[in-house]
């Protein structure tokens, strides 16, 4: 094994700047924390976000679902540091977005649902342009992005010449310019094409892989119950639960089909430890919260019940969200 | 500095192939003021000046050969044309045949409280009454000098005029003054002609030779009048050997309807750089990428400000230039350098004053179409408000005046106080309104203010 490099008289006299990076890493907090924020569009206006709270941890992917404005978006924009809160902060990485804007926003990217960038601009400039802004990115990088993403054949075009699904791509490169630590991804799934839509979820699936966490919204719950590890549910500005994946398995445990060799008060007696219970001949059916079919297989079978046949019934994330909204309104 | 150049690149393509087209356009319109306002018209009739003593309104006609050029039995009829509460009117008030001469006419009429139009029926120039402070302000039955441009190649000014109502006193005596070789020597004046009737007008194209042929500064006095009054022009220096360099008209006057026009564009640069560099984008959401980017809001606004004054300083250098170049090959005027930073510290100024104020309500209203809302709303109310408070519907536009930044008035604070920025230009007969330095302050308040303002509202709220 090699041995730890010893810290020298010479490293202590001539000291690299630490880049932004290196804080990070020094961090404690190797997370995203949306803090506590309130914001309001304009005076007399309802909150657009109350009091919202969240993490992302590094290499975890988190959904964030809601109706139309529920606040998705507007929480995606001020934990970017675009908007402004009226109360409460971002913190990435430990850093203060609200007062490190320029060191936290190199750890974070930010993929809106329509990228506005400037329509006139060809896309070349406009990396360059952001690149020159940012800072500290080489010049074959945007360029390599756009290979990435198959999209360097329109390098030369204008912004507001491409189609919405190549405007994404292009904003994912922007936001990817600086290979920051979180992407906050708004609606990503909107607007794409079945290829494009497989190519982000790649893309994301590669980025988690690579330790970096993703806080996407989307109205595409399927995707968001494929690819997130939690999913936060925002309603009316504010949090209204936060599932992880355990907890949204437990959610989504639908009904329990079982066929059993003889169905008498013995076996619904059973049953009914689990959850309410319709009979129909040699078949039940059992619903409740948190059903887990091989539970019942084993406490029918520990009875001397011979199970032919058990089998549970899985609601969608959808079925789970209108659950909750509902509960809320 | 990479950000900085990179947002100077990304901004020139949003504003500003336009804004260098309206200054060169307002450059190009300087040529013809610059043409009449000298009193250089060939062959041709221009009202030389125009003044306001006591509610009287008093003109001079010239109808002079200029550059070879005659105007031999031209009959020119002028007439005023004026409207106040009780509608428009307009009289006649006389004619000059003289082919050579000069002719002068005042006219009484108290009760206009407005802008009169004069028209000559060749109608070279047509001026409007709205200052008191014009080239000279004359008491009646005094002498005057009046530059008047090149009459047969010589250098001509109109040296007694009646006045309003006045009379010159027949045995007036003129005369001029130039140093000696030596100019330590005092100067011994010399005399030129008498004024023989009144109202007289005398036309004095015979500068006698000089002493030799180096510059030198002349100064001609006419003695007359009331006991002890003299009035002195001094024309700087004189290049008795080439006459076409001799500066006739002061600066000031070459460029006073220059500067009527400058400034209104400068005005419309500066807002139209305001648009370009900051108001289109916020309101198009392309900024909102770039504050996701590691900038702070403080960075990205004092970015796009410098970048719209850098505009701004090029356009003006371009317009100054072109206003350089016109005089001296449209008019034969050579311009000090004094003039140049003048006029482009005016166009740079006005310009940063309206850039500012564009920020500001481009912060405030988000769009473009509310910010041109806002500013209409905005010079309506305070137009109403002045009204009201000056009880005078004439003087409703003038609120520019009272805040100091009304690019189309000449006399107004801003204009010609950045004019005098540089010492000893324009000539006194073009009298600030306000104090240069008082003048730049408020210039300096005016961005300041206005900037500030769209900072904190920039960095502090969406």
């Amino acid at each position: 094994m090699k041995p730890p490099r010893l810290r020298t008289a010479t490293d202590n006299r001539f000291p690299r700047k630490p880049s932004v990076h290196d804080l990070a890493e020094l961090s404690p907090a190797g997370m995203l924390e949306v803090v506590d924020i309130s914001k309001r569009y304009h005076w007399g206006a309802p909150l657009a976000v109350d009091h919202v709270s969240l993490k992302v941890d590094r290499g975890e992917s988190v959904g964030l679902v809601g109706l139309n404005g529920a606040g998705k978006t507007t929480t995606l924009r001020v934990a970017c540091g675009v908007s402004l809160p009226q109360g409460g902060t971002t913190r990435i990485d430990g850093l203060d977005i609200g007062t490190q804007k320029k060191e936290a926003s190199r750890l974070v990217g930010w993929v809106p649902e329509y990228p506005t960038h400037d329509g006139r601009s060809r896309i070349t400039d406009l990396l360059r342009y952001y690149s020159d802004l940012s800072g500290g990115v080489s010049r074959e990088r945007p360029l390599h992005l756009l290979e990435e993403w198959g999209i360097q054949g329109k390098a030369r075009s204008r912004f507001r010449e491409l189609s919405l699904g190549q405007q994404k791509r292009v904003a994912i490169v922007v936001a990817s310019l600086l290979t920051p630590r979180y992407f906050l991804l708004d609606e990503p799934f909107n607007g794409l094409d079945p290829v494009a839509l497989e190519q982000f979820r790649t893309w994301m699936e590669r980025v988690r892989g690579e330790g970096i966490g993703l806080l996407l919204s989307s109205h595409h719950l399927r995707e968001v119950q494929a690819i997130c590890d939690r999913v936060v549910v925002i309603h009316h500005g504010r949090v209204i639960s936060e599932l992880t994946g355990t907890e949204l398995d437990e959610r989504q445990s639908g009904p329990v089909n079982v066929v059993l060799d003889r169905m008498d008060a013995g076996a619904v007696t059973i049953l009914e430890r689990f959850g309410q219970v319709e009979v129909k001949g040699k078949r039940a059916r059992v619903t409740g919260a948190g059903l887990d079919a091989g539970a019942i297989s084993s406490a029918l079978a520990s009875q001397g019940y011979a199970v032919r046949q058990i089998a549970q019934e899985q609601p969608e994330l959808e079925r789970v969200f209108l659950d909750l909204v509902g509960d809320a309104s | 500095m990479r950000p900085f150049v990179r947002e100077i690149v990304h901004a020139s393509k949003r504003t500003p192939l336009l804004l260098a087209i309206v200054l060169v356009v307002a450059a190009g319109a300087l040529v013809p003021s610059i043409q009449v306002s000298g009193g250089l018209e060939a062959g041709g009739v221009t009202i030389a000046t125009s003044y306001n003593y006591s509610d009287q309104f008093n003109f001079v006609v010239v109808a002079f050969d200029g550059l070879g050029q005659t105007v031999s039995g031209t009959a020119v009829n002028v007439t005023l044309t004026y409207s106040n509460q009780s509608g428009s009117q307009a009289t006649s008030v006389g004619g000059v045949t003289n082919a050579q001469g000069l002719w002068g006419f005042s006219w009484n009429h108290s009760e206009c409280q407005c802008g009169i139009e004069v028209k000559a029926a060749q109608s070279v120039l047509i001026t409007t009454l709205s200052h008191p402070s014009s080239l000279w302000t004359p008491v009646a039955g005094s002498v005057y000098i009046v530059p008047l441009g090149l009459i047969l190649g010589r250098p001509s000014f109109l040296v007694a005029y009646s006045g309003a109502g006045g009379v010159v006193p027949p045995g007036t005596t003129l005369s001029y003054c130039a140093p000696a070789d030596n100019e330590t020597l005092p100067c011994l004046p010399q005399l030129l002609g008498n004024v023989t009737a009144s109202p007289e007008r005398i036309l004095l194209t015979s500068i006698p030779t000089y002493p030799n042929s180096d510059p030198v500064n002349i100064t001609l006095t006419a003695y007359g009048g009331r006991v002890n009054e003299t009035f002195q022009v001094n024309y700087g220096q004189i290049n008795q050997t080439n006459p076409a360099s001799v500066q006739l008209a002061p600066a000031g006057l070459v460029l006073r309807n220059g500067v009527t026009l400058l400034p209104l564009f400068a005005a419309l640069g500066g807002v139209l750089v305001g648009f370009g560099v900051y108001i289109q984008e916020q309101s198009e959401g392309s900024l909102e990428p770039v504050l996701a980017l590691p900038v702070t809001r403080t960075q990205i606004i004092a970015r796009r400000f410098s970048v719209g004054l850098l505009w701004l300083a090029l356009s003006a250098a371009v317009a100054s230039t072109a206003v350089f170049v016109g005089a001296e090959r449209v008019a034969s005027v050579t311009l000090p350098f004094t003039v140049f930073v003048g006029v482009f510290g005016m166009i740079f100024g006005v310009g940063a004053a309206f850039l500012a104020l564009a920020f500001l309500v481009g912060s405030l209203a988000r769009s473009s179409a509310s910010s041109l809302a806002v500013l209409l709303v905005l010079a309506s109310v305070l137009t109403l408000l002045w009204s009201a408070i000056t009880v005078s519907a004439s003087s409703a536009g003038t609120w520019l005046d009272a805040v100091g930044l009304n690019p189309a008035q000449a006399g107004g604070a801003l204009g010609v106080s950045i004019l005098n920025l540089a010492a000893g230009e324009p000539p006194a007969a073009f009298t600030p309104q306000v104090d240069p330095a008082i003048g730049a302050i408020l210039l300096v308040a005016w961005v300041g203010a206005s900037f500030i303002c769209a900072w904190l509202r920039f960095r502090y709220r969406d």
